[in-house]
């Protein structure tokens, strides 16, 4: 029997396709199922494909399958794009409207042909489609139609609760009659668990609240933007003040001043965004400021595909900036390393007064997810050499930037007496002062130089030390290690769990902090795996050529996908069986 | 309070004869009036010769990347709207790459204090020039025969357009008057502009103290600042005489009133650890 089932809502923008596969997977996630889900769509408002795929199963789903078993359809162009993906003995249901070529679905398909498309005017009635969609998505999967009808009650106001249930009634009755009491495939788990239904952005900006964030900045950009707009709604009632900026640049230089001015702060954009505000990025390093910044990679280069996956802007938030500085960027893989890591950006980007770049795509910032409850006991703020006017009493004359052997320098905030300074984006001396060209430092500054810059980099150790910079999954020894980082790490563990199942040896390393890289512990994995392939979503094999810069270690066997759609466990299994082969 | 507590151990880099000197002074003096606490004092920089102000006042600074002065400071007052921010850069630093942050500062009306060193042309890379440049003026960019072709921007016009809530100008030849329109800047609710006119004695030929001294007149006591269209019609006054003082003020809502999240205190204040997202979480069940 199968363990999981898909289904693939699939209809032009403005019909709620999206709505329907999140009410299936919130149904489920309430009643001890798990579910994942992808939504794809195009850069637009109305018209073009939309489609909502929901992946359902008895344990939790770390990536999603191409193939289906149950295809709802609401346009033609829905129904052309997915014959393919429909897997023999599956499901069909279709508008009444459209025409369905029998010849082009798999063996043993059943075909149910519905009025689903709503008249009447307006977006609601469109909308309301999707309830039609889902009444026939119950009675021919045999999805307890009650579990829908309780989500759809708490999201909708009573009225319009009633008109969506009679037309989930309807469709489900209609569809009752012609088929024989289906049982839905998958047995509803008896052990209870607190499940959310969130994405990776969702669970960024919970990070960040639980951090202690009370300042948000940033201009709308698809996939960052939902950050935003979940601080945005849930931020103030935790003194969060978000602000919308004119542009990036804005945006980022915003954070840096209130940064500066002593409250956590975070900003959230894609490749294009972050393009913006580069040059800030390089003040933040250099004047010192705590900053925390998303990017959720998309299509790239330029405006690219707005809506659709990649990871293709390692190298760039790499090296983004002139100049030499060092920062931080972690790549999260799943949703809880969305939220512990972005706490603990907070926490780094203050005890070693950087930069923390939080880099994830759109798989991973858009997906939603089935998860257990975050566990917040034990998670301690640490602000790192900030000083208070005690301490400034105590350690006059106050230097900001005094030299230290750890690189970190004790922090004051305007308003805290004793701790007047100068904070800069020029390079400079010890005492803020830049160190170029004055009569200051006319005599010292080609040593005051090499000290302010070796002063970003004297960081790196203890941030190596503190972090779990690399995760090896799996059995400690294997015939062959995959290699990924970020979003890829969920199709990758599923992948080495088919893997176990086709009797093949399987372990993944998943390198979360990319800057400062972790060479040593990489090399030391990479050293006793006895095959090696490596998994990215971008042409270039960016994490590969880090790899071979930092250990010398060419890791020759490469899985690159840049179709702007994620990898799934099956086409990994593929790979694996290839290269083992 | 003398304004000797405003300085401190470095010795400005600016050009003898400098505008800037006089700038520098009238702060001082602004400050004493206003007996500032400097702990509490944060003044916000762009780059440029302008911006180097930051470098020699004993306050709390950020000097910034240039023409980013204002969304730092932004970021600062609404992160500790306790804070006395003052954002200050030259011509080109605030109309040129700035431009679009003074249109959206403007509009926001946050209580934040801009000072505009306005010398027509571009000081530290010696000679460019800049959005407020007269037409035809001839420098390293725009040589001999043709000049300058772009009209220059009115700053004040500008800013009393886009929603600036105090707009003013003054002339570093008038002390008195410059320091005072600062003092009023700082004391004013909301997003107070002062276009200080300023000789460059390097680079600007053309606008010296001379030509300055003959056109420079105060704007008349019959002026009304609360009145928008005198205001903008006394802005639109440029060429033989150039109207220096108090255009326009209003008292509005500045943007940190309207934020419940800072009515009982500060960003800054607000305890950080003790968060409880149960809630949040289980919206998401």
């Amino acid at each position: 029997m199968k363990n999981d089932f898909t289904c693939l809502f699939a209809g032009e923008a403005g019909y709620g396709v999206m709505s329907a596969g999140s009410t299936v997977a919130k149904a489920a996630g309430r009643n001890n199922l798990w579910a994942f889900v992808v939504n794809e769509y195009p850069s637009l408002i109305k018209g073009g494909l939309n489609t909502c795929l929901v992946r359902l199963a008895a344990a939790p789903l770390k990536a999603h399958e191409e193939t289906m078993d149950c295809l709802a359809v609401l346009s033609q162009e829905g129904l052309e794009q997915n014959y393919a993906r429909l897997q023999p003995g599956g499901l069909l249901i279709a508008d009444a409207s459209l025409t369905v070529d029998s010849a082009r679905l798999a063996e043993g398909v059943r075909v149910y042909q519905l009025p689903l498309l709503q008249k009447g005017s307006g977006d609601v009635a469109k909308i309301m489609s999707n309830s039609a969609m889902l009444g026939a998505f119950c009675a021919v999967s045999g999805f307890p139609i009650n579990l829908i009808e309780a989500v759809l009650a708490d999201e909708f106001k009573l009225e319009v609760f009633e008109k969506n249930r009679a037309l989930l009634r309807s469709n489900y009755e209609l569809v009752a009659q012609q088929t024989a009491g289906a049982a839905f495939s998958l047995a509803f788990s008896q052990t209870p668990v607190k499940p959310m239904l969130l994405n990776g952005n969702d669970a960024i900006a919970m990070g960040a609240l639980q951090a202690g964030c009370k300042f948000a900045a940033g201009y709308p950009m698809t996939p960052g933007s939902s950050v935003l707009t979940y601080l945005a709604d849930n931020g103030p009632a935790f003194g969060l003040v978000f602000k919308q900026a004119e542009d990036e640049i804005a945006a980022i230089n915003m954070l840096i001043g209130a940064g500066f001015a002593g409250v956590r702060a975070i900003g959230s954009t894609s490749g294009g965004g972050f393009s913006l505000m580069v040059e800030a990025l390089g003040f933040a390093a250099l004047a010192e400021v705590p900053l925390v910044m998303v990017n959720a990679q998309r299509g790239g280069p330029s405006t690219g595909q707005p809506t659709r996956t990649a990871q293709a802007d390692l190298a760039f938030v790499l090296n983004a900036a002139q100049g030499e500085f060092l920062r931080i960027v972690v790549a999260p893989g799943d949703i809880e390393e969305c939220f512990y890591e972005t706490f603990r950006a907070f926490n780094l980007a203050e005890k070693y007064q950087l930069p923390v770049i939080i880099l994830t795509d759109k798989y991973l910032a858009d997906s939603s997810v089935t998860q257990a409850f975050f566990t917040t006991e034990g998670l301690a703020i640490e602000r790192g050499k900030l000083v208070d006017e005690a301490w400034l009493a105590e350690h006059q004359p106050y230097h900001r930037y005094e030299f230290t052997a750890d690189g970190v320098s004790a922090r004051a905030l305007p308003g805290t007496a004793g701790g007047r300074h100068i904070a800069t984006s020029y390079t400079h001396g010890e005492d803020g002062f830049y160190s170029s060209g004055n009569r200051e430092y006319a005599g010292s500054e080609p040593e005051v130089t090499v000290k302010a810059i070796d002063k970003l980099f004297d960081k790196e150790p203890q941030i190596l030390a503190e972090l779990e910079a690399v995760k090896l999954h799996g059995p400690e020894s294997a015939d062959l290690t995959l290699v990924v980082w970020g979003s890829t790490k969920g199709a990758a563990l599923e992948a080495m769990e088919l893997a176990k199942t086709a009797g093949i040896s399987v372990n993944v390393l998943q390198v979360v902090y990319l800057s400062p890289f972790p060479a040593a512990a990489v090399a030391e994995i990479l050293k006793r795996s006895k095959q090696t392939l490596l998994i990215e979503g971008n042409k270039t094999a960016q994490l590969a050529r880090l790899v071979r810069m930092y250990t010398g270690i060419e890791l020759a066997n490469r899985y690159l996908k840049y179709d702007s759609r994620a990898f799934t466990p099956s086409q990994i299994l593929l790979k694996i069986k290839e290269v083992l082969a | 309070m003398s304004a000797y507590d405003f300085n401190l151990d470095y010795v400005p880099t600016w050009c003898p004869g400098c505008g800037n000197f006089g700038i520098f002074n009238s702060l001082k003096k602004a400050f004493t009036t206003l007996e500032l606490d400097l702990e509490q004092t944060v003044l916000v920089n762009g780059i440029g010769c302008s911006s180097k102000i930051g470098q020699y006042v004993n306050c709390y600074r950020i000097e910034t990347l240039h023409g980013r002065s204002l969304p730092v400071a932004t970021g600062i007052k609404l992160a500790n709207h306790g804070l006395t921010v003052i954002a200050e850069g030259g011509d080109g630093d605030g109309m040129g790459l700035g431009m679009g942050h003074f249109v959206h500062t403007a509009r926001r009306n946050l209580d934040i204090s801009y000072f505009i060193h306005n010398n027509q042309v571009y000081g530290l890379t010696k000679g460019q020039t800049s959005p407020t440049s007269e037409l035809g003026m001839f420098t390293k960019f725009t040589p001999p025969p043709l000049g300058n072709v772009e009209r220059p921007v009115n700053i004040v016009d500008m800013a009393i357009s886009l929603g600036a809530s105090f707009v003013a100008r003054a002339y570093t030849g008038d002390m008195n008057l410059l320091a005072d329109m600062m003092v009023q800047a700082i004391r004013h609710r909301g997003f107070a502009v002062v276009d200080i006119l300023q000789p460059c004695v390097s680079f600007n030929s053309v606008n010296t103290y001379a030509w300055y001294q003959q056109r420079v007149r105060n704007i008349a006591d019959d002026h009304d600042p609360a009145n928008r269209e005198q205001a903008k019609s006394l802005a639109g006054r440029w060429g033989d005489e150039i109207p220096v003082g108090v255009f326009f003020r209003e008292e509005r809502p500045t943007f940190a009133d309207s934020m419940a999240q800072l009515k009982d205190r500060t960003l800054t204040a607000k305890t950080l650890s003790g968060v409880d997202i149960s809630g949040l979480m289980a919206d998401l069940a």
